[in-house]
């Protein structure tokens, strides 16, 4: 029988790093290894991020990100748009891995922030938290990457696993 | 014309500008998938502004759902839903 991407997660648990919820400090320092429950990966197209953002930009940019994300992105034109990219990226993958593509989110509720390490990390707010919370998911780790035309994010959400003697 | 028909549309005029799809949004059935069609998460956002200025009206948080841009006819129950037809 043909093994699924989560089976392996399961089986074999990864360290994890880059992962926030509400203490931002690297799975791997205090949880290792983990336990893989949910996994959500969005690809975004930065032409395409650029044609929105000329079209209905300054409602979209106000509605989608947060003032922190907006100071992250910095003022370097090209540097921004690869940024914003990967952070509506890191959104839809947070989505996706949470299971709430119907459960009405507001995608400022969803935050990419840096840690003083400069890695990504995820913070939560509203309703996207109360889902969280509603399913004991209390940690997640995110990875974003992107180049001139896409833009990725990938999101795992994970546990703190026992180790077998 | 109805505010109903007015919804629809814009949202036909929204999707056809922004969902980039590759067939003819203005004679599509309303309840036709537009997930099937190619629409995307990213096009979903675009679509969503659009309508929000072009009808004056802001969509709540619970109905900013995947179900929600399924179709035309739930993005026109939808924004009927949140004043649109006022």
């Amino acid at each position: 029988m043909s093994k699924t991407l989560m089976d392996i997660f399961s089986e074999n648990p990864i360290p994890v790093f880059h992962v926030s919820s509400t203490r931002r400090q690297p799975m791997s320092q205090d949880c290792s290894p983990c336990r893989v429950s949910g996994l959500g990966v969005d690809l975004v197209s930065i032409p395409e991020m650029a044609r929105t953002l000329s079209t209905v930009g300054e409602r979209f940019v106000n509605r989608v990100f947060t003032q922190q994300e907006l100071a992250d992105a910095g003022d370097v034109a090209e540097v921004r748009l690869q940024r914003l990219s990967a952070r509506f990226a890191a959104k839809e993958a947070t989505i996706k891995a949470l299971g709430m593509a119907n459960a009405g989110i507001n995608l400022q509720d969803i935050e990419v922030q840096r840690t003083a390490e400069d890695a990504p990390a995820l913070r939560l707010h509203g309703r996207a938290a109360r889902h969280a919370q509603a399913l004991g998911i209390q940690d997640w780790a995110v990875s974003l990457s992107h180049d001139a035309e896409h833009a990725i994010a990938v999101v795992a959400i994970v546990h703190p696993r026992e180790l077998t003697p | 014309m109805t505010a109903t028909d007015r919804i629809r549309q814009a949202v036909r005029e929204a999707v056809a500008r922004h969902g980039r799809l590759t067939v003819d949004v203005m004679t599509l059935a309303d309840d036709a998938p537009l997930y099937d069609l190619g629409l995307s998460s990213q096009h979903c956002v675009s679509i969503l502004m659009a309508l929000e200025a072009a009808l004056d009206v802001e969509l709540p948080d619970e109905l900013l759902t995947r179900q929600t841009f399924s179709s035309i006819g739930r993005l026109v129950d939808a924004l009927s839903q949140a004043g649109a037809a006022d």
